[in-house]
């Protein structure tokens, strides 16, 4: 069952102002789920959340080594005490033992760090951990998108 | 110079016995092993994956000796390695450590000089393997570099500018998907299972790559990056709009041709300019994608009519995808150049990137 608050997305620029107040709540040891189709917009969040954390590498979708993490920007970092965003691909994932298995395990809930997990809803079993919210992305008709956001984030 | 290569990077293991020898591979055994248990996941199981390569490493060792000296025995294919090289990222970190470790421990007990070698660098150097145009010219390749290398494969789509083995500048990469993904993903769209991608070019041989009209991601931008997951999401638009004609087998030949046309156009149009720009001698394909006959031959067809002086080459269509020759391979210049690796230091790196 969807909950949360419903957010309508236009275009990649709404995207990027959503992605950039979801990166103004976070405190640290959160786990953000992305529930949603290919090509619905997922990695494209990731993408500009990272850049609204101020990471500059480029984040593209980590679907061979399934994780990868950044350091954030020195400014966000002061400010949120937050010092890596882990930046999961659960597509290729069957169980949520896999995804500890490449060292989910090493990030998730740690207080310096915020974990987000694509096809958060293969690995269920994530949904549980203290922390968790989770975001679904839906089609819009006309190209838009219908974001379902956990409290938490909005 | 004798190699011995081990790749474990993700859901395949594979030992190779690799001689050279007066510039060219006088005697090549290549063993792999697929983890068909993935199969019934859809996906790789990281722990499965290394639980699978630490059973099967040493079963393929065990018949790479028979091969070698003809029988199963580890002392007398020692004697038959004189270098051991192995894959150690970039990749699943639980993988390249199991095949990490029986380099390690294989170089320590035969005391031979261990090399621990990128995989895409490896990619790289399946242009050597027999059946390639480079092999016989291991020791006088001077002439095609600097070359502009075309990584493309499930997990990566970068182009880089090798000026020489071992030297690599990154000119321009994915920012979201891989080439192989979008092949994969588009597959998995039309019901052609995943990863799909084989599946996908299989479909698009009978199709009209002209049927339909998606979209070239940044073909026109001047940088040297690409970008696939637009038209991943036009397909799925696309997709939604014709539904009713997704029963038809014509139909989805024509969507897959017209898919595979897009990316390819992607990938050419984009190398060939950086080629031109660059001012490489040569153009070479390395990474699973690097099979796909449209990929080879309208890359060919490009390159012949805007820049006839500049070589292409493609690898052997056998030792696209992982395979431990091509990590042997790449060792015997990494041998030639520089000092071995200490095995009780060396690490797997799952992040590893070159010419960054």
């Amino acid at each position: 069952m969807e909950r949360g608050k419903t957010v309508r997305i236009a275009d990649l620029d709404g995207l990027g102002s959503f992605a950039a107040e979801v990166s103004c709540r976070l405190r640290g040891g959160e786990t953000i789920g992305l529930v949603g189709d290919l090509g619905a917009g997922k990695t494209a969040f990731v993408q500009m959340l990272a850049r609204a954390m101020g990471i500059t590498e480029a984040v593209r979708s980590p679907t061979f080594t399934l994780m990868q993490c950044y350091g954030v920007g020195e400014e966000y970092s002061r400010r949120t005490g937050i010092g890596e965003l882990c930046h999961i691909d659960a597509y290729r994932l069957e169980t949520a033992d896999g995804l500890y298995a490449i060292g989910f395990g090493d990030y998730a809930g740690r207080k310096d760090a915020v974990t987000v997990i694509e096809w958060a809803d293969r690995v269920e079993p994530v949904s549980r951990l203290g922390g968790y919210r989770r975001i679904g992305f839906g089609f819009g008709q006309d190209g838009s998108r219908i974001l379902t956001v956990d409290p938490g984030l909005l | 110079m004798r190699i011995l290569g081990i790749e474990t990077s993700c859901d395949e293991s594979a030992v190779a016995l690799l001689e050279v020898r007066d510039g060219r591979t006088v005697g090549l055994e290549h063993l792999v092993a697929t983890q068909a248990i993935h199969a019934r996941y859809g996906g790789v199981v990281p722990e499965v994956a290394a639980r699978e390569h630490s059973v099967t490493v040493p079963l393929l060792l065990e018949s790479l000796a028979e091969r070698a000296v003809g029988r199963p025995d580890g002392r007398a294919l020692g004697q038959a390695v004189d270098v051991v090289a192995v894959a150690s990222g970039p990749g699943l970190v639980t993988s390249l450590k199991i095949g990490l470790d029986h380099g390690r421990v294989l170089a320590a007990a035969w005391d031979r000089p261990l090399f621990a070698v990128n995989h895409i660098e490896g990619h790289i150097h399946s242009n050597w393997l027999p059946g390639a145009e480079m092999d016989g010219a291991w020791d006088a390749d001077g002439d095609i570099f600097p070359a502009l290398v075309l990584v493309v494969s499930g997990g990566h789509t970068e182009m880089l500018l090798m000026a020489g083995h071992g030297q690599y500048r990154l000119l321009g990469a994915t920012r979201d998907d891989a080439a192989g993904e979008a092949f994969d993903k588009t597959a998995k769209m039309m019901g052609l299972g995943y990863p799909g991608g084989p599946a996908l070019a299989r479909l698009a041989e009978v199709g009209n790559p002209k049927a339909f009209d998606f979209p070239r991601p940044l073909l026109a931008d001047p940088s040297r990056d690409f970008s696939f997951s637009g038209l991943k999401t036009a397909v799925r638009y696309f997709l939604r709009d014709n539904a009713s004609r997704s029963g038809e087998r014509v139909f989805l030949a024509d969507v897959a041709a017209s898919v595979q046309a897009a990316i390819v156009d992607v990938l050419v149009g984009k190398a060939v300019r950086a080629a031109v720009e660059s001012g490489v001698r040569s153009v070479m394909l390395a990474g699973g994608v690097a099979a796909n006959a449209e990929l080879r031959q309208r890359l060919r067809e490009r390159l012949g009519k805007e820049a006839p002086g500049i070589r292409t080459i493609e690898p052997p269509v056998g030792y696209c995808t992982d395979n431990a020759a091509m990590v042997a391979a790449a060792a015997y210049f990494q041998a030639k150049s520089r000092p071995a690796d200490d095995w009780r230091m060396v690490q797997a790196d799952p992040h590893w990137e070159i010419g960054r």
